[in-house]
């Protein structure tokens, strides 16, 4: 029972990353390989708020977002002239150049040793220690992200989006500001997965760089483009996937030397059978230009 | 019957008159554009003005440069030389040195030679992301939806009214990619005439169009132009189809315009 | 001296990857991050033919052509299918990126994920003066340079490689010229694995392997091409040695930890101050 807990919070962190980096490929068009960076900077902002400023766990999830979003803004400002592939590149330098800094700044991140001691989260002077506490208040926080994206999508900036999507050129000539938009939503995709890291945080206690490089965005990505894009219930699907089929494995009783590299190996084959035949994912309705 | 389908139109037009404020722009004023692509200088020397209520035909051979002359005017392309300028409200402003979406808002918005509607979305939906809205700040957005919603109802009936104009609203929630070549257009225009702007810069709207639909889509413009007080720049090949509405019809030979004033465009009023 | 050349070696190698990936990305405009799979892969194939006591050309050759066999089957598989169905780039860039994902776990799976050396031969130190040079240090890049020659020689003279150039200026034209861009493709698939094999085997050879070594080596690549600018051989060998002489001095100067930073940091001043790159083409209006 504790262990289905301890799933549904993994699976609640992982739908706001999911959601939030649809938001940036679904929403906005952006192909991004460095959500796991801006996760990682939320959950170190957080901790560092958390532990060493006192901060309380809202103010602090909230100031972790808000250092997320304001990097993305310091990232696509000078950047928003890159398109596409260097859009792509753009962002592997992004995520090389956050581990780097995880990595190296020693004084303020503890460097490959990591931060621990990370407090529970506690609201209203309610400490959320059990597991099962821990999963209805991220479950609770979830649910408002959930709701303030379905808000954003079905307002007239979802749809100026959507627009975008559709044709970028199009959108320009009736007026959409489309630079400013793929900087909005990049900056909120962000602020959201930086609370996502914070939440992270606070609920495995200790934090190190190796939760965030190259190879966890990589996974985020396909976790996304998986479940699907443009919608709410394709990333959530990802995110179920991305939880739920390790422990799937553990019922066809793999050696366990390779059960990881079967899990990883079933992500490629699924992500390149989806490119061929699916391209918007499993649940998702994004129909790329 | 077409005369029918014009009386028709008349009155669509006039019950729309109230919701339309008349055009706040006097001039648009363009001169010296040059501009050339690797070496081939398209444009050499292009003038033209526009006063509002005005239709321009912009005629000229395959690949003379009509459509690049468009991509200037709406910010798209940067010319080597040249101003473009649009007067309004006593302001001067400088075409060539604005962002091609910010252009629209300012009063000068283009039609698409392909249309290019966005094909995930519905015709009213296709015109909706016309209107400046006070929802396209995701901020706004979240913490006053009931005010975007007030200010979206406004909107989706100005949306439907142009609709309306152009003849589409039945089809108003048929997905962008389910309408004719005919229909498509018309959509097309509906959202550029959202955009609120003045003077409407429209790349062959008559091509793929039956004889009869050409005639009636000609005359649906004239009288927009006469009612709104919108002026358009209408480019078309078959400059016959167009010179009962025009004005001024500018032949673009060799980088540069050739202007002729036209007189008979009396039978439309 | 010795950071100067211990650099233009490193550059050597990474200029070679650009150069592979410049032959798929120039021609496809695909982002074929599975050729670092391939690039992971070579030495473990090399390793098993020495072991089935192949002589050491032979394997290289063997191994050679069945990487550049896998290279033309990724794109007969994956990447022509979604040429033909006109997919846009970020599809093509996923689907790499999963052939990547199915190769290095398939490695793993088959030879387990510690690093790996070659043979155990200590090699012979060359000095001249103060600096000094091993001599298997040495092998891998003068394989590459010979590889990269042959792949200029074939560009400039051969048909193919003169419509491969073509392809890069442009596709649709040649397409009307009545060339066939599939079997165009294909090649550029296959030289470019060709070439990520020998690159791999020579490094492998020096430093050892990992499946994980050629994801880092195939983005180095990617800058290296992007710095670089337009060009197949060239520009990315330009963009090679120069990251190869930045990352060389930073790892003198500082830490060995802040190379990768210093690589992305080059890419983004690149991307900044001369987006179309050191070989710059001639300056054209962005089309619409
Ligand atoms: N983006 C571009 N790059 C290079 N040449 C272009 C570009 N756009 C148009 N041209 C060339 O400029 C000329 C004029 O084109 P265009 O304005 O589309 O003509 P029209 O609309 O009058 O048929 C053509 O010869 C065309 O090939
Ligand atoms: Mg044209």
């Amino acid at each position: 029972m504790n262990y289905l807990m301890h799933l549904m919070v993994y699976f609640e962190i992982f739908a706001i990353v999911a959601l939030s980096l649809n938001l940036m490929l679904g929403y906005g068009g952006l192909l991004q390989i460095a959500h796991a960076g801006y996760y990682g900077i939320g959950a170190y902002s957080a901790t560092l708020l958390w532990v060493h400023f006192g901060f309380g766990f809202i103010p602090g999830l909230i100031l972790a977002g808000v250092c997320a979003g304001f990097l993305s803004l310091l990232v696509s400002l000078p950047a928003r002239r890159f398109k596409g592939d260097y859009f792509v590149m753009v962002s592997i330098a992004v995520q090389a150049l956050i581990y780097a800094v995880l990595y190296n700044w020693t004084s303020v991140t503890n460097g490959p040793f990591g931060i621990s001691g990370i407090p529970k989260p506690e609201v209203l002077g309610v400490e959320f220690s059990s597991t099962g506490a821990v999963t209805l208040l991220y479950g609770f926080i979830a649910l408002i992200f959930i709701g303030v994206i379905s808000l954003l999508k079905t307002s007239p900036f979802g749809r100026a989006l959507q627009a975008i999507r559709d044709d970028e050129l199009a959108a320009k000539s009736v007026g959409i500001p489309v630079n400013k938009l793929k900087m909005q939503v990049f900056a909120i995709a962000s602020a959201l997965v930086g609370c996502a890291g914070g939440l992270y945080a606070a609920y495995v206690s200790y934090i190190d760089p190796t939760s965030f490089n190259l190879n966890e965005s990589i996974l985020m990505l396909s976790m996304v483009v998986i479940g699907g894009v443009g919608n709410i219930r394709g990333p959530l699907l990802g995110a179920f996937i991305l939880i739920t089929l390790p422990e799937a494995l553990r019922f066809v009783a793999l050696p366990d030397a390779i059960a990881a590299n079967i899990r990883l190996l079933i992500y490629g084959v699924l992500l390149i059978i989806l490119m061929l035949v699916r391209p918007q994912g499993l649940a998702g309705n994004y129909r790329y230009q | 019957m077409v005369v029918n389908n014009d009386a028709n139109l008349l009155t669509k037009t006039q019950t729309a008159k109230s919701v339309i404020k008349k055009s706040g722009f006097s001039k648009l004023v363009v001169e010296n554009i040059a501009l050339s692509f690797g070496g081939k200088q398209v444009l050499k020397n292009v003038g033209l003005e526009l006063l509002p209520g005005q239709v321009g035909l912009l005629t000229g051979e395959n690949g003379s440069g009509k459509t690049t002359l468009l991509n200037v005017l709406s910010g798209f392309l940067k010319p080597e030389a040249g101003q473009a300028h649009l007067i309004k409200e006593g302001k001067t402003i400088d075409i060539l040195k604005e962002e091609s979406d910010g252009l629209p808002l300012l009063g000068i918005a283009r039609l698409w030679q392909d249309i290019r509607l966005f094909h995930t979305m519905t015709a009213l939906e296709n015109v909706l992301t016309a209107a400046p809205s006070i929802g396209i700040n995701p901020f706004r957005a979240i913490f006053q939806p009931i005010k975007v919603r007030q200010q979206e109802k406004i909107l989706i009936k100005k949306a439907l009214n142009w609709l309306d104009i152009m003849g589409m609203k039945e089809r108003s929630g048929s997905s962008g990619d389910k309408l004719s070549l005919g229909q498509a257009k018309r959509v097309a225009i509906a959202r550029l005439l959202q955009t609120g702007a003045e003077v409407l810069l429209l790349d062959e709207p008559l091509a793929g169009l039956d004889q009869a639909a050409s005639l009636q889509l000609v005359n649906d413009l004239g009288i927009l132009a006469q009612e709104t007080g919108k002026a358009l720049l209408i480019v078309e090949h078959n400059q016959h189809s167009i010179i009962p509405i025009a004005d001024y019809k500018y032949e673009l030979v060799n980088g540069v315009i050739n202007t002729t004033e036209l007189r008979n465009r009396d039978d439309v009023a | 001296m010795q950071i100067i050349i211990n650099g233009i070696l490193q550059g050597i190698l990474i200029g070679a990857v650009g150069v592979a990936f410049a032959l798929v990305y120039r021609t496809t405009k695909v982002f074929h991050v599975a050729l670092g799979g391939l690039y992971s892969l070579s030495p473990y194939i090399f390793t098993m033919l020495l072991t089935f006591q192949f002589p050491i050309w032979l394997s290289l050759v063997v191994s050679m052509l069945i990487i550049s066999f896998l290279g033309f089957a990724l794109e007969f598989t994956i990447h022509r299918p979604l040429f033909k169905k006109d997919a846009p780039p970020e599809v093509n860039l996923i689907a790499s990126l999963g052939a990547y994902i199915v190769i290095v776990q398939l490695i793993e799976i088959f030879w387990g994920n510690e690093s790996q050396i070659v043979q155990q031969q200590v090699s012979q130190v060359w000095r001249l003066g103060n600096v000094s040079v091993a001599q298997l240090q040495l092998l891998g890049p003068l394989c590459v340079i010979l590889a990269i020659g042959v792949i200029h020689f074939w560009l400039k003279h051969s048909n193919k490689g003169i419509e491969l150039r073509a392809l890069s200026d442009n596709s649709t034209l040649l397409a009307l010229l009545g060339r066939n861009i599939n079997s165009l493709r294909g090649t550029a698939f296959c030289i470019s694995a060709g070439l990520i094999s020998i690159v791999s085997i020579g490094v492998a050879w020096d430093l050892g392997f990992s499946p994980h070594a050629g994801l880092d080596i195939i983005l180095l690549g990617m800058v290296a091409t992007i710095i670089g600018g337009k060009g197949f051989i060239w520009a990315p060998m330009a963009g090679g040695l120069l990251l190869g002489l930045l990352r060389a001095e930073v790892v003198w100067f500082g830490s060995a930890r802040w190379e990768e930073a210093a690589t992305f940091i080059l890419l983004v001043l690149f991307l900044f101050l001369r987006p179309q790159g050191i070989f710059a083409s001639k300056t054209r209006l962005e089309s619409l």
